[in-house]
């Protein structure tokens, strides 16, 4: 673990643009660790503050965050030039259930949120003995929207049945998939729920209705696994603002059981 | 006006030393000692109609009575301030992060009561488990409570429904208890550190008694019913009582979470130089109540005064038992002391259990 509260140093050695609004970094630093699929980083900009970032991939001493432009942090963050220096904390909070799997998977992700399931996909299209049936189903706002392209493809090569979607398409633009609600490609794919373990994230009402309209279509809510997202600040359930009922998303989360979560007051699912 | 109960009698085991019969002389003495050997002595204090804790002034004054309702600044400032500096920033070609590590000087608090020293227990909850709180940790290493025993229940407090008082309960004790007796005043050492404090004193010490025990009855005004609580605030996010105070009476002012001796939230914020080159990262107390705490890019999770509301009253008697096992409330009174418009938890509880919502 990066140390608790005294944050790491690193620069950022790479960045991509990977959408309108939506970048990837490198960071590399002495003390990056690895983490477990699931699990996010609180990336620190000095003079502004941290945010929580979901760990996508690690290469040697470099650890790459997918990162959507939504407040100061993920701002500075877009705009700092080659080899600027952030701040790390982490890997801190709960990582997706894989290892206890087996059977079918289903991920579901909507928007930025397949940045927190990346990681997750990359590990089981590297153990893709172990599972039997392998769905991703992704949802994002407009065609220009849908991220890692790259990774996309390798995991078509790992015989993952992949489908997109998108709600809205621009005038000219050469999309000819789905149109629509994540939650209806469903009906395309020949998925027998009851064998699935499902992981979803997105924005928090698209993890409700998921969930919901899985349950609707016969799954076991037990087996549903969503990632919370939260204000944080301290990222280790101290400072009480990421708390949902009794648990702090930092630390009891952010990935829940679809069940254990839902029944607390102040969420959206 | 019910008659409270009294928390249980210190098991005689708990007593490491003892000084009965001790004068109000003997003791003012014994703090003016402990302030002589460079010891930051606290006292309660009072000044424009509240009662404070803080240093031993010039004058020497301090309250030997007052009741805990009445305290706006709770000794748990000096273990867990609400201003702290964590660490600092300085950057050039490289980014340098340079721990502040606290020193602080050897502290004893006095007059503390038995209800703010189960507050101090409750915060060890938080701050003392992995990973713990390197601040507050050392903060809390060199400081020793001496609880005095309440004479009398204030209109506000309610400590023995929630087994945090009138005397210290066993899993909250000070390092030192002081208690009238007969003729004056008893003081046990019940820790290593009380040991240590009492053996600054010139006082005689005597066998310890068996069993210490209040011998009278306070009266309590305020009393709650506990039993069942976390579940049934788990159950009662939609009743109307949230809703009806934050419409009538509640103004998000914050005032509840700030005098509580039990709130722990936090906020960090950077804090950069005119020069540019160094930051400060500091640590200051947050609240639940405030309106932006739980803000988020596009929205807010609780943006309304209901749903701060909620999470008070939720938070301290049924969250808290799901997270430490234990109520995070003991019954101090303040947040209604407090409250501009008079917002009382125990109404608020009442409401709930008087009528359940359905389900």
């Amino acid at each position: 673990m990066i140390t608790a509260t005294i944050p790491a140093v690193g620069r950022i050695i790479s960045r991509s643009v990977d959408a309108p609004g939506v970048f990837t970094i490198a960071i590399q630093s002495q003390s990056v660790q690895s983490f477990r699929p699931g699990q996010f980083n609180m990336i620190g900009v000095r003079g502004i503050g941290e945010a929580p970032i979901s760990c996508s991939a690690i290469e040697k001493d470099s650890i790459y965050h997918t990162i959507r432009v939504v407040g100061n942090v993920t701002a500075a963050l877009a705009s700092m030039p080659q080899n600027a220096q952030v701040t790390l904390r982490g890997p801190y909070g709960t990582p997706w259930p894989i290892d206890d799997r087996c059977g079918d998977l289903l991920f579901v992700a909507g928007g930025i949120g397949i940045a927190a399931l990346r990681a997750a996909i990359d590990e089981v299209v590297c153990h893709r003995g172990r599972f039997r049936n392998i769905y991703v189903l992704y949802g994002a706002h407009r065609p220009s929207d849908l991220i890692y392209g790259h990774e996309f493809e390798i995991w078509s090569e790992g015989s993952l049945t992949i489908l997109k979607t998108v709600d809205i398409v621009p005038e000219n633009d050469q999309w000819r998939g789905s149109i629509g609600l994540v939650s209806v490609l469903l009906d395309d794919i020949p998925i027998d729920l009851k064998q699935t373990t499902t992981f979803i994230c997105g924005p928090e009402r698209m993890m409700g209705f998921v969930a919901t309209e899985l349950i609707r279509r016969g799954q076991d809510s037990t087996s549903i696994y969503i990632s919370m997202e939260r204000r944080m600040r301290c990222g280790l359930g101290k400072c009480g603002h990421c708390m949902i009922g009794p648990y702090y998303v930092c630390k009891d989360g952010p990935v829940f059981a679809f069940d254990q979560i839902r029944e607390w007051q102040d969420i959206a699912l | 006006m019910r008659i409270g109960i009294d928390s249980k009698a210190l098991d005689a085991d708990a007593i490491k030393a003892a000084f009965d019969n001790c004068s109000g002389e003997e003791i003012h003495s014994w703090l003016l000692t402990l302030k002589d050997k460079g010891i930051r002595v606290i006292v309660p204090h009072q000044a424009d109609g509240v009662v404070t804790f803080e240093p031993i002034g010039a004058n020497l004054d301090y309250l030997f009575d007052f009741h805990a309702s009445e305290v706006m600044s709770a000794p748990r400032k000096f273990i867990y301030p609400a201003h702290d500096n964590l660490f600092a920033f300085h950057e050039t070609d490289n980014l340098e992060v340079l721990e502040i590590v606290p020193e602080p000087k050897q502290t004893f608090i006095f007059g503390v009561r038995a209800c703010d020293m189960a507050a101090i227990h409750l915060l060890d909850k938080i701050f003392l488990s992995d990973p713990i709180d390197r601040n507050y940790s050392t903060r809390r290493q060199v400081t020793t409570i001496a609880v005095t025993e309440c004479r009398s229940a204030g209109p506000a407090c309610f400590c023995s429904s929630m087994g945090s008082g009138p005397m210290p309960a066993q899993d909250f004790l000070p390092d030192i208890f002081i208690s009238p007796v007969d003729n004056g005043w008893g003081i046990k050492a019940l820790s290593s550190k009380g040991i240590v404090a009492c053996g600054l004193t010139a006082m005689e010490s005597s066998e310890p008694a068996d069993v210490i025990g209040s011998t009278r009855e306070l009266s309590f005004s305020r009393h709650l019913e506990t039993k069942g609580l976390p579940l049934l605030l788990k159950a009662s996010g939609e009743h109307r009582i949230f809703r009806d105070l934050a419409e009538s009476k509640c103004l998000g002012c914050t005032n509840c979470t700030m005098v509580c001796p039990t709130c722990f939230c936090f906020n960090y914020f950077d804090l950069t130089g005119i020069g540019s080159n160094k930051t400060l990262r500091r640590r200051q107390w947050d609240s639940c109540q405030d309106l932006h705490f739980t803000d988020v890019s596009h929205g807010n999770f609780r943006e309304s005064r209901r749903a701060r509301l909620r999470q008070f009253v939720s938070h301290k008697f049924s969250s808290w038992v799901f997270q430490y096992g234990t109520f995070g409330c003991v019954g101090c009174g303040r947040c209604l002391s407090w409250c501009p418009t008079q917002v009382d938890i125990i109404k608020i509880v009442e409401a709930i259990q008087s009528e359940p919502v359905q389900p």
